[in-house]
């Protein structure tokens, strides 16, 4: 049982979210978004200028990417519940930069390969906001499931080389660090390991390929003998990465919540307001009863989220499914939300100078980004011992 | 027999004077039969509606009559109530460690009286005079008096602000109440009746006035009423001519509308939290026997949508947990509550399709196995539940209001 305390913010999560919707609002406005659409096709942004360097400053002069980073990484020791808090505003004003990728994916691997080592040399960095890093295991069939890797690692006098292909890396354009799993050799039953590849590697090569989220970015990742350092002990890549991806969907939950508060505020603001057959749109129930259940979604997203990380912060035996349990309602949530946001936006929720269809692209491409929803279905029912 | 409880009291001690109390009135429960669910032992039922065989119903009532008069004498018997009309004055901490203490012993519960505790106790305390709540809340509390609540009419369901039982003022300053009320459930239990009423033919929503009336008066008939599922959870009673006391009524007069609300609200809160898994009917344990039963447990397709299930009823019972949590202690519920009643009925309906795809045939006719058709009443009472307590429609109305600020059709 999570602890009733866990589950609504205390007063510092207030503040804490408070701060970070101030910061985005102020800084962060959707129209960033579209200019950044508008005049760069994303593939033509340079390797590493895909985000706003000043505004990541000041998500780390606010301390946002040392909060799960323990003390004795120089980092704050804080958990889950602070990161869900973080997440839920980043998702909510479609924060467009490396904070998924580092803090949901990059730093859970490094915590959970157990390699004190690795983690004293690289978590300090990621604290301090001077690495941005990201996690790498899909392949040619975007699925994140090590069975697939075919990256091969090869033995180079002390160290390691990497070679293949890594596909939708998040933030991978951009990373300074990439976490990249690899088999030890050519027989398909050969371990799978964590290997930590410098962005300046030799014979590394990597694509910003356009993506379907205008605020998201995804990167083509190729090594070609790339030199690499393992991280954890060999062959423990797929209980690693099984872990780091259920500690990633419960933060990209979050995420999703937040962007379907923000569709809801729009709808209702826009309800309230739009006058057709001489009365405002809100006053029929056709658009009241949609908002109600955009409502509903979003209440129900939020919660989920926030129980998951909750029973993430408490280890609690419910993590498992809990973490699923999120990550398929609030993922589904998300998309309908965004399909009627559309709908009761009308034709002007169709053009491309409004927010909608920044949000809709979000929802569609989380949705499918990590896991989909199939594969979250087989998880709990495995997980509940069906 | 300990002292009462009384405050102040540390969570600790307070959770160790339940323990005692308890263990010394009722057995403990035994972990193994209430923790798990075995398939093919004891009863298969798996009701959405209570169904109670009218003598079982009854026999059963004096030892839930014992359990409240117990606790209300030993200080537990309304943990979050006010000291001065006999509750304990602690916060809502302490009645979830009651709760959980007692899920440890094989008590009788409250049962027929859920309803006199969860929606008109609430109702008096937020509406009813001083001399009222001196009188009421301690014989409801403790089990001597039941209440039930009568609002529904044939000629007013959602729209019930419509209702045309009418109380005329009598010459001796009295009431005369007639009329009809229907979908009353406990009414052949109630002593008395929190009964909404028209006083005035105009304004609308100023024209009602309620009264908690004795349903032992002459001129009240109860009648059982039977719902499609064959059974009868509720009633229909006809008030003619019955004689009301002004004494009895519960708050202004013209304000029954306000009065009816707040124990709608409590209704729509006790709904969307009632346990349900009483009957073990949203239990993960017992649907993944069935599956594994119907030997379904490999197919690809019904773990798929074993999975789905669960994300709905896993999401709903975080979600409460939520927004228990978020609640502080002792408020009242905010209409946003009424989300859990919305899902839950929605997920009585999800559960019915998912078992029945199970099941196949062995829906269509009782063959005689455990487990199997017994199902067959979770399809027939869900509807029942997107109607009781505010239809789902009528929730989205209130929502859309009262939560979003969305303006009232014209």
């Amino acid at each position: 049982m999570v602890a009733q305390g866990a589950l609504a913010d205390s007063a510092e999560q207030r503040e804490l979210r408070d701060s970070v919707r101030r910061l985005l609002r102020d800084r962060a406005p959707l129209s960033a978004v579209r200019d950044r659409a508008d005049s760069d096709n994303d593939t033509d942004l340079d390797v590493g200028a895909g985000f706003d360097r000043d505004l990541w400053g000041r998500l780390v002069e606010m301390g946002l990417t040392a909060l799960t980073v323990p003390e004795k990484y120089d980092g704050l020791g804080q958990t889950a519940l602070e990161t869900h808090v973080v997440f839920e505003e980043l998702g909510r004003a479609l924060y467009l930069g490396p904070y998924l990728a580092t803090v949901g994916l990059a730093i859970p691997a490094l915590l959970r390969s157990g390699d004190d080592s690795a983690c004293a040399d690289l978590l300090p960095g990621i604290a301090a906001g001077e690495t941005i890093a990201t996690v790498a295991v899909a392949e040619a069939d975007g699925r994140w499931d090590t069975a697939a890797t075919a990256t091969r690692a090869v033995r180079d006098g002390d160290g390691w080389r990497l070679t293949g292909t890594k596909e939708f890396v998040l933030d991978g354009a951009d990373a300074d660090l990439l976490l990249v799993t690899a088999r030890h050799g050519d027989a398909a039953d050969a371990p799978v390991s964590l290997f930590a590849v410098a962005a300046d590697a030799a014979g590394l090569t990597r694509t910003r390929l356009e993506s379907l989220d205008l605020a998201r970015s995804v990167a083509r990742v190729t090594l070609d003998a790339t030199p690499a350092r393992p991280v954890g002990a060999p062959g423990t890549a797929p209980d690693l990465v099984a872990g780091v991806l259920d500690r990633a969907l419960v933060a990209l939950a979050a995420e999703q919540a937040g962007g379907a508060a923000a569709c809801l505020a729009m709808c209702v603001e826009y309800a309230k307001t739009r006058q057709q057959f001489g009365q405002p749109i809100g006053s029929f129930q056709a658009i009241a009863h949609k908002c109600v259940d955009m409502l509903h979604s979003v209440e129900f997203s939020r919660a989920s989220a926030r129980y998951a990380a909750a029973a993430e912060a408490e280890g609690d035996a419910e993590f498992p499914v809990a973490a699923r349990v999120a990550a398929a309602y609030c993922g589904e949530a998300f998309r309908a939300v965004t399909v009627e946001t559309v709908q009761v936006h009308g034709g002007t929720g169709f053009t491309w100078e409004h927010d909608t269809h920044l949000y809709y692209r979000r929802a569609w491409s989380s949705q499918q980004l990590l896991a989909g929803r199939d594969e979250h279905y087989a998880a709990i029912a495995d997980r509940v011992g069906l | 027999m300990s002292a009462p409880v009384s405050a102040p009291i540390s969570l600790e001690e307070f959770t160790g004077e339940v323990e005692r109390y308890l263990a010394e009135h009722y057995p403990r429960a035994r972990r193994t039969e209430q923790r798990r669910f075995v398939w093919g032992e004891g009863s298969d039922e798996v009701r959405v509606f209570q169904e109670p065989d009218p003598e079982q119903e009854a026999d059963a009532l004096p030892a839930i009559r014992a359990w409240r008069a117990g606790l209300w004498r030993a200080g537990l018997g309304w943990i979050t109530g006010p000291t001065e009309y006999g509750g304990a004055g602690l916060p809502a901490s302490y009645q979830r460690a009651f709760e959980r203490v007692a899920r440890g012993f094989e008590v009788p519960g409250d049962g027929s009286l859920t309803i006199s505790l969860g929606m008109i106790a609430p109702t008096i305390l937020k509406h009813g005079s001083e001399q009222q709540k001196q009188h009421y809340l301690p014989k409801l509390y403790s089990g001597e008096l039941i209440c039930c609540q009568l609002f529904s009419e044939p000629g007013a369901g959602s729209d019930l602000a419509s209702l045309s039982t009418r109380a005329v003022r009598a010459e001796d300053g009295g009431w005369r109440v007639s009329g009809q009320k229907v979908w009353t459930s406990g009414a052949h239990l109630a002593d008395i009746g929190e009964v909404i009423c028209r006083t005035a033919d105009s304004p609308r929503h100023r024209n009602l006035t309620a009264f908690l009336v004795d349903l032992r008066a002459p001129g009240v008939e109860v009648r059982p009423l039977r719902q499609m599922t064959g059974g009868a959870s509720f009633n229909e009673v006809f008030l003619d001519d019955v004689v009301v006391p002004d004494e009895a009524r519960l708050d202004a007069e013209g304000n029954g509308w306000q009065v009816a609300l707040t124990t709608l609200a409590n209704e729509r809160n006790a709904m969307g939290h009632s346990a349900f898994g009483g009957a073990g009917i949203l239990s993960t344990e017992r649907l993944a026997e069935l599956v594994r039963h119907a030997g379904a447990a490999g197919d690809p397709v019904v773990r798929r949508a074993f999975g789905e299930l669960l994300v709905q009823l896993r999401a709903a019972r975080y979600t409460q947990a939520v927004m228990g949590a978020r609640a502080k202690a002792g408020d009242s519920p905010g209409p946003e509550v009424a989300l859990n009643k919305i899902a839950l009925s929605a997920n009585m309906g999800r559960l019915g399709e998912f078992v029945t795809g199970v099941l196949g045939p062995k829906a269509v006719a009782d063959s005689g196995e455990w487990g199997t058709y017994a199902w067959t009443s979770v399809i027939l009472g869900a509807p029942g539940y997107r109607l009781g307590g505010g239809t789902d429609e009528v929730l989205k109305n209130m929502i859309a209001q009262r939560v979003l600020g969305l303006p009232r059709a014209r």
